[in-house]
């Protein structure tokens, strides 16, 4: 029961899949990995992929930053790299008169997409170095603020297993990634044609399909999406079922979460149902929407408490059972 | 950017919607109101008729419809709007909260639309062939309608007679055993009617007519406050058909006592025409003919007939003189104004308060109030069923021979003519009265009443045991 698209939106989801298609040629699987990863391009989030080593998760974003025909750039956070190492650095610069100024070295931050890869082996200090060039889209050094490129992505790794020598990032910086992934391990046939691409002689080429201005008209057109009160209302519901103590909770979250989602993570929700409405095709957002987009973007945003590490249960269950219990307690035909 | 209008035909449909789903939820609550109403009467009617022995069911009817109204006040009915309605129609053709959001968004108050709201009204002005209102709402009975007649049929039966009566754990189960007794008590005075019968056989209507007031008692066909409403009525009218003095088993009693009867016995419209029949003869021989208003004193057959049976018929000169005045235009209240009595104390005298007093067809006779010993077949005929006796104190002393009234005058008042009292009237009323007050007041039963009042009558001033 759909009209057709208006040729706009058709040109948008032609584009979207042909992205998908490029970055397909290159990595291997995860479809819904990769949409997600384009639902937090399109609105403009930052992304926390975690993941065992080997399954591609710098091979994906690399393969993003091309696609995109963005400038790309890769830090590889050490437990001895300065927040200078990433920012940059002002250095003394000699004129040819002789004359002696400080100039400001840009740092590999300065970027449209930048890898982050494993995030969490770097010191709290460089951690948080990150936290203002994610959150306000510009750095300071030297008393002087910077810019950064639009648009600006952070697209981070990290390894749960390896904890050894890591610094687990605090909750401030977690708060900031819009979405968290999670990849897995692939399927048999992933597997198979993985083995196929990647030992031959040729490896795949992948073309730029969207350019950084049209990447940009992207996002303007996803936050145009209308949201219905009802549905703003269900995120409401959603993300203030997250805390332990509020009557939406349902007991999983007063047993077994120390601290629930943010306003931040409302935002996030909204504003990826709306990105995603978008690339399936529709002007507003709907219930399943939002459904789809709780676990990437709440997950990473609910804090445990003792009792739910003990029992070793999940971010990824409890929100499942708050989305239950708030979508029954929701009424929307009420108001 | 312009304002966003929803698209005419769609809003139309929508508004359809929106009207069924008022009705349909209308209806619902209305049945869902019933039922409660009718849940709640029949646990209600079964238990307050056991405890009251039938009774109550005006009770229970309203216990249950204040059930059934707060059920439509407390229930939490969902306020239709059109965007209720736009969405209840989302949801219903899986529409993706396509319809809501555009509702939502259109009219001038949401402000300028942006390009993506445009695109979403010119979709879903296209959905407007695929809302069609009575497939969407079909007015259909509501699930609950299934039980209204079983609890309908629940409820008539639970409204039958079906309870039992006269229970001491029941309410008033000692008004029953106290109804029991004066039935008994009743009983006794039909059988001692009955052995008058033997002499006089007119007396056996009356006291067939007190053997089906016994039975109606007896048998708990009446509830509670019939039975009660019975007996009551009874014992006013024994009371009413008495003279001033007092409840006497003489055959103008029993002729009075009898009409009344016949009265308060509506269920039984045989005795009603016997006790009918057998008035009509009695008048025909002597009482006051319903046809004859005018005459209130007895004809010379009754008389005949009274004196043949010892009954005494005073005809004093002041009665004569008040006939005289009422033929010739005197009324009550003239009557009634010349009584007087002089400041003495104690004693009472009995008083009728009349409301039909001033009655044409009534006061057309003699009955005049004053001369009570001579004209009671005429009172006892022609008074209302509202007529109440009052005992009102009246003048007098209690002298070494008993209570006696001195300085009590009645009489009457010719025009031009000096008052004439009619000395002794009241006076000589006094004793059968108190006598009857104490026989009241002691609670001596029907049956024995007559007999103890012949026993006070019987002694003498100075010669009390």
């Amino acid at each position: 029961m759909r009209n057709a698209l208006p040729s706009e939106v058709a040109e948008v989801q032609h584009t979207l899949e042909r992205v998908r298609n490029e970055i397909g040629k290159a990595f291997v699987g995860h479809p819904e990995l990769v949409n997600e990863l384009l639902v937090a391009l399109l609105a403009n989030g930052h992304v926390l992929l975690e993941g065992i080593p080997g399954l591609g998760k710098t091979l994906l974003v690399r393969t993003v930053g091309q696609v995109l025909d963005l400038s790309f750039s890769r830090i590889q956070f050490t437990p001895d790299l300065m927040p200078a190492d990433i920012i940059g650095t002002s250095i003394l610069v000699q004129s040819p008169n002789g004359e002696r100024t400080f100039r400001f070295q840009h740092g590999p931050l300065f970027a449209n997409i930048v890898l982050a890869d494993e995030i969490n082996r770097a010191s709290p200090k460089t951690q948080s170095a990150l936290l203002e060039a994610m959150q306000e889209r510009h750095v300071t050094a030297g008393g002087q603020t910077y810019e950064l490129p639009k648009p600006f992505f952070v697209l981070a790794t990290q390894n749960p297993i390896e904890m050894e020598g890591t610094y687990p990032l605090p909750e401030a910086q977690v708060d900031r990634f819009m979405f968290k992934l999670r990849i897995d391990l692939p399927d048999m046939d992933d597997m198979r044609t993985i083995l196929d691409r990647t030992t031959g002689a040729a490896a795949p080429e992948v073309f730029t399909v969207l350019t950084a201005s049209q990447l940009q008209e992207l996002q303007d057109l996803v936050r145009e999406v209308p949201i219905a009160s009802h549905l703003r209302d269900l995120v409401i519901q959603i993300v203030l079922a997250t805390h332990p103590g509020k009557p939406q909770a349902p007991d999983v979250v007063n047993n077994y979460v120390r601290l629930g989602a943010s306003p931040r993570g409302a935002q996030s929700l909204v504003i990826a149902a709306k990105a995603w409405a978008l690339m399936s095709g529709r002007f507003n957002v709907s219930q399943e929407d939002i459904h789809r987009m709780v676990l990437p973007a709440l997950r990473h945003r609910l804090l445990l408490s003792f009792a739910g590490e003990a029992e070793g249960i999940t971010t990824e269950e409890i929100l499942t059972q708050v989305l239950a219990h708030a979508t029954t307690s929701w009424n929307p035909s009420q108001g | 950017m312009p304002i966003l209008i929803l698209d005419e035909q769609l809003r139309l449909r929508i508004d359809a919607v929106l009207y069924r789903l008022r009705r349909v939820d209308q209806l619902t609550v209305a049945v869902r109101a019933m039922v409660a109403s009718l849940l709640a009467f029949a646990p209600l009617r079964g238990i307050i008729g056991l405890a009251a022995g039938g009774e109550g069911g005006l009770i229970s009817f309203a216990l249950a419809l204040i059930v059934g109204v707060t059920y439509i006040i407390v229930s939490r009915r969902p306020h239709h709007t059109r965007l209720s309605a736009a969405r209840f129609i989302d949801r219903q053709l899986s529409l993706e909260d396509r319809l809501a959001t555009a509702v939502e968004r259109s009219g001038p108050e949401s402000g300028p639309g942006n390009r993506v709201e445009q695109w979403l009204f010119a979709d879903v002005a296209g959905l407007t062939r695929f809302i069609r209102p009575e497939e969407l709402v079909p007015y259909r009975r509501p699930r609950e309608v299934r039980w209204l007649v079983p609890l309908l049929i629940v409820a008539v039966v639970l409204s039958m007679p079906i309870y039992p009566k006269g229970f001491t754990w029941q309410i008033g189960g000692g008004e029953w055993q106290e109804i029991a007794k004066k039935a008994d008590e009743l009983d006794a005075l039909a059988d001692q009617l009955e052995y008058l019968a033997q002499q006089q056989p007119e007396l056996r209507e009356v006291a067939e007519l007190m053997r089906n007031i016994t039975e109606q008692l007896r048998d708990r066909r009446l509830s509670r406050s019939e039975a009660l409403r019975l007996l009551q009525e009874f014992e006013r009218e024994m009371h009413l058909s008495a003279d001033a003095q007092g409840v006497d088993l003489d055959l103008s009693y029993i002729q009075n006592l009898a009409q009344r009867l016949q009265r308060i016995n509506p269920t039984d419209m045989k005795s009603r025409e016997s006790a009918s029949q057998w008035l009509s003869q009695n008048q025909r021989r002597g009482g006051v003919s319903d046809r004859d208003p005018q005459y209130g004193t007895a004809t010379d057959e009754y008389q005949e007939y009274t004196q043949t049976r010892g009954t005494p018929i005073r005809n004093g000169d002041g009665d004569s003189e008040i006939s005289q005045q009422s033929a010739s235009g005197g009324q009550s209240s003239g009557d009634r104004s010349l009584s007087e009595s002089t400041d003495l104390t104690g004693g009472y005298d009995t008083d009728y308060y009349d409301p039909f007093m001033d009655d044409e067809s009534y006061m057309s006779g003699s009955s005049a109030g004053v001369s009570r010993g001579d004209d009671r077949q005429d009172e006892s005929f022609q008074r209302s069923p509202e007529i109440i006796r009052e005992f009102v104190p009246v003048s007098g002393s209690i002298s070494e021979s008993g209570p006696m009234i001195t300085g009590q005058a009645e009489g009457t008042m010719v025009p031009g003519e000096p008052i004439r009292p009619r000395v002794g009237g009241s006076t000589l009323a006094i004793m059968p009265v108190g006598i009857e007050q104490a026989v009241t007041q002691e609670q001596i039963p029907l049956a024995y009443r007559h007999w103890v009042k012949r026993y006070f009558e019987s002694i003498e001033p100075g010669q009390e045991p």
